[in-house]
Parts: structure tokens; sequence; C-alpha cells
């Protein structure tokens, strides 16, 4: 765990360094491959629609906003996306597959309970310092239409799945309870970030890790490995 | 070939939400010359017009239902609906707080048969599971199209989650205490996304089913050591 938390970067995700995947490319003959273009303006629409969710939210996000902030026409979106959605989740499947693979890397040497405490901990933080990116995880998945929503349901089960590791199983409690605590817990994170306070989501970190323990430890072990 | 004429069921839709397999049945009608007071008549359009509205929703989604399909589907004129309500979406936040207060009734009216808050909460638990299964449009309208909203209806939504969380805190001390503000705020909302997630997955009819899951799940951060339920019930009592 660095002191200084990642910052998401769409471009870092691709094969290309930062400045030339996510630079606006120089008008008419540059001599660049075809290939460099294409990925270039993928990657592009996809910082803007970062950029542009938290300003218009999803519903009244319109494809104009995404090519002017991308600087790419509209037949370049549709030559890559065949929508605003398809777009979306694209996007989302790349924020939120970032944030599970830094809390997984976070937990690595961590065993379960302190596991969710680090897990929480990382996770909160990274939202903090990726404000864009909390935005489209925590409220903008949730009114992006059906698909969207069975891809959040997926990413906190690949959350759960990760936090649970090293527990032992509790057949009289429900299966998917940490799913649900998840649910929970995403809907705090949401309901701050809409106040703007994203950057203080880590202040919240004692309470939800010890929402996610009691059910197993019961509250005084839970509070103490909380705090 | 002549075009075929449109209606709420065949309009083609460019929707994202729609669901095909939702195909909406359109509202009972009142008789005319009922007997029915003025007064009546229009509660009745009203909750004509809401249950149209669901039944739209469920199908076409929020951007693609259009006044068309909600008068459609109510059984009333265009001119009425706009009688009743300036617009669309004037209609739906109306159509929300009308569901939620007919859900709230009903969790109180089952949760005030109980004694001790361990029943109350499993019974309203239930009435409300069961109430939403009864009306799979309604309990779409109120858990996945209210989300996708625009923003007054988002905040009514997040005023309802804080009842739900101030329901949830219980009057009573449990083992070591109340549930903080924050843990039933989040008990309540994880409730809300699970069963939005459900009734988005076509499971309305299902959610009674989830009882005993919800319960032991909402009654988590309340109860010390996992139990079950028969020895959570007994500890609380």
């Amino acid at each position: 765990m660095s002191d200084e938390p990642r910052r998401f970067d769409p471009a870092g995700l691709g094969e290309l360094p930062a400045e030339l995947a996510l630079g606006q490319l120089p008008a008419g003959k540059h001599g660049l491959p075809r290939s460099f273009v294409v990925r270039n303006q993928r990657l592009r629409l996809i910082a803007a629609l970062l950029r542009v969710l938290p300003r218009h939210g999803y519903v009244e996000t319109t494809i104009g906003h995404l090519t002017r902030e991308a600087g790419v026409s509209r037949s370049a979106f549709y030559a890559q996306f065949s929508s605003k959605e398809e777009c979306f989740l694209e996007t989302y499947g790349l924020a939120s597959g970032w944030l599970c693979d830094g809390v997984e890397s976070a937990v690595a040497s961590e065993h379960w309970p302190r596991r969710v405490r680090v897990g929480v901990g990382e996770a909160l933080r990274l939202l903090a310092a990726n404000p864009p990116l909390a935005h489209l995880i925590a409220i903008e998945a949730g009114q992006a239409g059906p698909a969207a929503r069975q891809r959040q349901r997926e990413s906190l089960a690949r959350l759960a799945e990760i936090l649970r590791t090293g527990r032992s199983d509790r057949t009289e409690l429900p299966a998917d309870l940490e799913e649900l605590l998840l649910g929970g817990a995403l809907s705090v994170v949401a309901r701050r970030i809409e106040n703007d306070r994203t950057e203080q989501l880590p202040e919240i970190e004692a309470a939800l890790v010890e929402c996610l323990l009691i059910p197993y430890l019961g509250p005084t072990r839970s509070r103490k490995i909380a705090a | 070939m002549p075009a075929e004429q449109e209606t709420p069921t065949n309009r083609r839709s460019r929707g994202a939400r729609r669901r095909p397999d939702q195909v909406p049945s359109p509202v009972e009608r009142i008789p005319p010359r009922s007997g029915m007071s003025r007064a009546e008549v229009i509660a009745n359009q009203r909750t004509r017009i809401f249950a149209g509205f669901a039944a739209a929703l469920a199908y076409h989604g929020y951007e693609d239902t259009k006044v068309t399909d909600i008068v459609e589907l109510a059984g009333v004129s265009r001119a009425t609906f706009y009688e009743r309500f300036e617009s669309k979406e004037l209609c739906f936040d109306a159509a929300y707080e009308d569901g939620v207060e007919r859900l709230t009734v009903a969790v109180e009216a089952a949760a005030r048969e109980e004694r001790g808050w361990i029943n109350q909460l499993s019974a309203a638990l239930r009435a409300g599971l069961a109430f939403l299964a009864a009306d799979p449009a309604l309990a779409h309208l109120l858990f996945v199209e209210a989300l996708a909203a625009a923003r007054p209806a988002r905040l009514e939504h997040e005023r309802s989650l804080e009842r739900l969380a101030d329901a949830l805190r219980g009057p009573v001390a449990l083992d070591e205490g109340t549930v903080s503000g924050e843990t039933a705020r989040m008990l309540a909302g994880g409730l809300a996304s699970h069963l939005s997630g459900r009734i988005l997955a076509g499971e309305a009819e299902s959610l009674p089913e989830l009882h005993d899951a919800l319960f032991h799940y909402l009654l988590a951060p309340s109860l010390a050591a996992p139990r079950t339920t028969d020895e959570r019930r007994a500890a609380a009592l």
C-alpha cells in the first residue's frame, strides 16, 4: 500500500504511453498507423465520458457532449461504440476492474478479518483520489440501465469474493450477505459523493468495516478490528 | 405495405431498459355512469394514470415512455392527463410518492399486528415483499426507474431510504446498543439496492422468497453472534 493513492487513467490501461494515447492527434496526414488512431479515439472517448458524467449525469449526457469533450467526430464515435450505453459499459468495466484489482493487490498478504479493513480502506482511498471514477462507479452505474446494474452486481460479487477469502463458512447466514452489505456500503458512499464529500470518503472506513464484520464476529471484536 | 399502427405494445422502443417480457396490460376501467362523485372519478383517474404509467415504464423504460402510452393503458384521454399533471416528469413524481405511501401503509399495518421489534421487523419485511410481488410494475417504478429518473425523484428516493433507516434502528437496544445512523442507512441502502437488482432481473414476483435471507441481513448488525432465526428471536424477546 503506497501513501499516495494511484490515479485511474484510462490511457494507462492501453498499450500506449499516456500522452500519446489521450492527446488529440493532428488533423490530416500524420502518418500514424490506423490501429493507433482508432485506439486513441476509443480511449479519448472513454476519458471524455468520465469527465462529462459528473457535469451532466448519464441520462442527460449526449453523444455531442462526448465527441466535443474528446475532440472526435460523431462518425468516429459511432465507429467505436454503437451507443452511449455501450461506451458507458466499457468505461464502467475498466473503472470497476481497476478498482477491484487495486483492492485485490492491497489485501494480497492480509488474512481475514484484517483483510476486510485493509480492502475497504484501500477502496475508499482509491475512490477519494479519483472523483470522476467514484462518481461513475457509485452513482451513474445505478442509473445507466439494466446492463449497467448487472455489471454493478457482478463487481460487488467480485469485491465480496476478494474480501471473504480466508473466512470460514457460516451456513446459518445468507450466502450473499457480504454482497448485500457491500451494496449498502456503496449506497452510503454514493450519498457522500452526491453531497460533495468524495475526498472525505476514508472517514467512513471504520463504520463500514464494522458493519461488514459484525455478522461474523459480533460487535466487540468487529469494533476492535475496525478501529 | 401499410404501416402498422403503433400501440404501447408494438411500438418499437429504442430504450435500453425495454422489457419485452413484460407486456403491459391495460388498467381496469370504471363503467360509465357508475354513480361515482366527481371527487371519486378524479381519484380513480389518478390511480389509473399511475397504474398505466407503471405498466408503460416496465415495458419501455422512463425515457421512452410517452404520454400516449400512459393514457392508452390508463384508459383516459390526453386532455384528462394534462388536466391532472403538467408533464410526464411531474406525473412520475406523483406516482412515486403515491407508490411509496401505499407501500408504507402496508408495511406499517403489518408491523402494528405484532409485538416486539424483531417480530415487527419480520412482519413488515414480509408485507413489503408481498406488496411488491403483487404489483411488479409498481415495484419496477419504485426501485428501478426512481433511481434512474431526473433529480427530484432521486432525492425523494433518498428521503424514503432515510425513513426506512429510521425504522431499522429500532426502539430498543439489542445486545450492545442500537444501530448507529450510518449503519442503519447502510442497511436501508443495501436492502433497496438488492431489491432493485432482483426486480430488474424480472424476479419481482418471487421477492417473498427472500424474506429469511433479508431478515438475517437486517438483523446482522443488531445482534452479536450469528445464530439461527429462532435463537435470534428468543434472544430479542
